[in-house]
């Protein structure tokens, strides 16, 4: 089966980026696709590049990471939740004359387009909310 | 078509969400066929007249109401007693979830029977606030599933008669619970297979 996952809920203050993680991991191990990984509202915190957690702590944004490396997944972020929260890549700090861009490697910033064509093409979207 | 169905449960404000909810709403009809529920603290997105933006700090975004006919979105619902004494603003109906995911085409009398027979919704609960506002939401062809600080629902009295509750094991575990014998506990793999057999997955939160 296709699915999709809508993950909205920050890094920080809720568990939805490591329910989202788990379930995406039992899906992958059942032979289910996933057409696509929709990071929205604080969720896209999970790209940010310069976050570093002390050693003892997991590290969500790595797991994330290896899990998209491995599977070949698309990890698509809003741009609109990036840009109001300060998560940028090259062009759109450009764009916008900032200094730097923090977009952690294996994420892809995109706009919400990708959420509805996710929700049309595939058999089931499952949200992991805030 | 498919039909997309946006439910929106954050009131206007306090967080960026409703906002950000809605520009979800307006950017999926542009692709889909779009219909809006507006639950809990949502529905105070559209009361009348709006509280002042300067006292929020956030953008007016609830003037976008305005524009949903020119984005042909017409099945907006809301579902909550607090307006039931007022009249609901212009276009707003008032009907139940299980009506909102069908109802456009064959009326929400058939609807109702169409889906007593054929299906089947997982809803997901990931705190106690979610179920308190929204556990009664669910059907009796649907399936319940306690995860994250849902799961803390187990110590409730009498919840092992529910046949419709299923508790992600893990999430217990982590939080140091233990369920009575008569509840049924799953793991994420379960999780998957009971999205797979139900038609819908719905996500509450609170």
């Amino acid at each position: 089966m296709k699915f999709a996952l809508s993950i909205q809920g920050s890094p920080f203050t809720s568990n939805s980026l490591w329910s989202a993680l788990k379930f995406a991991q039992a899906c992958l191990n059942d032979g289910h696709h996933i057409h696509r990984v929709f990071f929205y509202h604080d969720a896209v915190l999970v790209a940010n590049a310069l976050q570093a957690p002390p050693q003892d702590e997991m590290h969500l944004t790595a797991a994330w990471q290896d899990l998209g490396q491995t599977h070949e997944l698309d990890l698509c972020l809003c741009v609109a939740s990036c840009l109001r929260r300060g998560i940028l890549d090259d062009s759109e700090a450009h764009r916008f004359e900032k200094t730097a861009s923090n977009l952690a490697p294996g994420f892809n910033i995109s706009g919400l387009g990708q959420l509805i064509e996710a929700s049309l093409v595939c058999d089931r979207v499952v949200t992991f909310g805030a | 078509m498919t039909q997309l169905l946006f439910i929106l449960s954050n009131p206007p404000g306090s967080s960026v969400y409703a906002q950000e909810a809605f520009d979800a709403a307006l950017a999926g009809s542009a692709f889909s066929n779009i219909a809006m529920l507006f639950v809990a603290a949502g529905c105070l997105q559209l009361i009348e007249p709006r509280l002042e933006t300067a006292a929020h700090q956030r953008k007016d975004f609830q003037r976008g109401f305005l524009a949903l006919p020119d984005y042909d979105i017409q099945d907006i619902f809301l579902l909550r007693p607090i307006l039931q004494r007022s009249s609901p603003p212009n276009g707003v109906a008032r009907c139940s979830t299980r009506v909102a995911l069908s109802a456009r085409n064959i009326g929400p009398d058939r609807a109702r029977r169409q889906r007593a027979q054929f299906l089947m919704i997982l809803h997901t609960f990931n705190s106690l606030n979610a179920y308190r506002l929204h556990g009664h939401r669910p059907s009796d062809h649907d399936l319940i599933l306690l995860i994250e600080d849902g799961v803390f629902l187990v110590g409730e009295p009498n919840l092992g008669r529910d046949h419709r509750i299923r508790v992600l094991s893990e999430d217990l575990d982590q939080r140091g619970l233990r369920a009575p014998s008569a509840i049924t506990l799953i793991s994420y793999q379960d999780w998957v297979r009971l999205t797979t057999e139900s038609q819908h997955c719905v996500s509450w939160t609170g």
